[in-house]
């Protein structure tokens, strides 16, 4: 999958859960930058990029995302062929 | 007071911070988020804190390298959970995000899907990258009145400057109905800064109050 196909199904996914058709992904973009993006949501956001991909996280891939364009890259890698 | 040692948690402290956790969450009420927001029994919710706690994961209320313990005769009064928001650049709600869903099961995360919106409203606490927070706070009845909490707080302060000189300001996020904490942190010098306000009807059955208070000041 290429890169901007993987932003394109993660905005989709962006949205819904912060229920904000208008919200446009960047690199930088962080919890701080989202209304609601708490704890909980930041949860939920994982389980439906995890579902929305057919992926599973390790929790050391995931502590490694500071930002979104970081979350793109550990999908990247997860979605390369073994 | 010069009776109690204040030191780190340790993976064998697990249980006291699991019950600080709990009696944090309940904040002097009966309801535990973690039953009503995950549907999980609180005997389970136990096994899932200390789960999360294990997994040594830093940066967030749930790690167990930023608990404080005060002991006395060996025996723990207290803990009080504390870091720095961001120090390696990931924001504290996406740490405890993580690991929430890499602990918690699928069914509780689908649970709290359902449920969440009904108090975003209290969601939208800015957690500021370089400051100091305290977490979850719980001192054991028998020591309460001996300047357990003072003791642990300062030497978060005090432990925070050492590590990172730059830090200025200390948070807390308090539910209101918690007069207690917010009293002793009062007399903490800590004054409110803001107060959230969840407006659904069922925000209280699910949340120990409708309102979060942010506290702060300024080391």
């Amino acid at each position: 999958m290429e890169r901007k196909e993987i932003v394109s199904k993660l905005t989709s996914v962006f949205r819904t859960i912060f229920n904000d058709n208008t919200l446009i992904l960047s690199d930088e973009l962080t919890a701080n930058d989202v209304d609601n993006w708490d704890s909980l949501s930041h949860m939920i956001l994982i389980t439906e990029i995890e579902k929305a991909f057919s992926i599973k996280f390790k929790l050391k891939d995931l502590n490694k995302m500071r930002n979104v364009g970081d979350m793109i890259e550990i999908i990247m890698l997860k979605l390369q062929p073994v | 007071m010069e009776n109690y040692i204040i030191r780190s948690a340790t993976l064998n402290d697990v249980d006291f911070l699991v019950e600080t956790i709990i009696e944090a969450e309940k904040g002097g009420s009966d309801i535990l988020t973690y039953t009503t927001l995950f549907g999980l029994s609180e005997a389970d919710a136990k096994i899932y804190i200390a789960k999360m706690l294990e997994e040594e994961v830093d940066g967030c209320d749930l790690s167990l390298s930023g608990f404080l313990i005060a002991e006395r005769n060996r025996e723990p009064a207290g803990a009080l959970s504390g870091w720095i928001e961001g120090q390696e650049g990931v924001s504290s709600v996406m740490i405890k995000g993580n690991l929430l869903n890499y602990c918690l099961p699928k069914e509780s995360i689908l649970q709290a899907s359902r449920l969440s919106k009904v108090f975003s409203e209290l969601s939208n606490v800015n957690f500021i990258p370089g400051s100091l927070w305290l977490g979850p706070v719980y001192v054991t009845p028998k020591h309460r009145g001996s300047l357990v909490l003072a003791m642990l707080c300062h030497q978060h302060i005090k432990n925070a400057k050492n590590i990172y000189p730059e830090v200025k300001e200390v948070f807390c996020a308090i539910f209101s109905n918690n007069m207690a904490s917010i009293l002793n942190y009062k007399m903490l010098k800590f004054e409110v800064l803001k107060e959230y306000v969840a407006t659904s009807p069922e925000v209280n059955k699910l949340l120990p109050s409708n309102k979060k208070v942010i506290m702060h000041k300024t080391i």
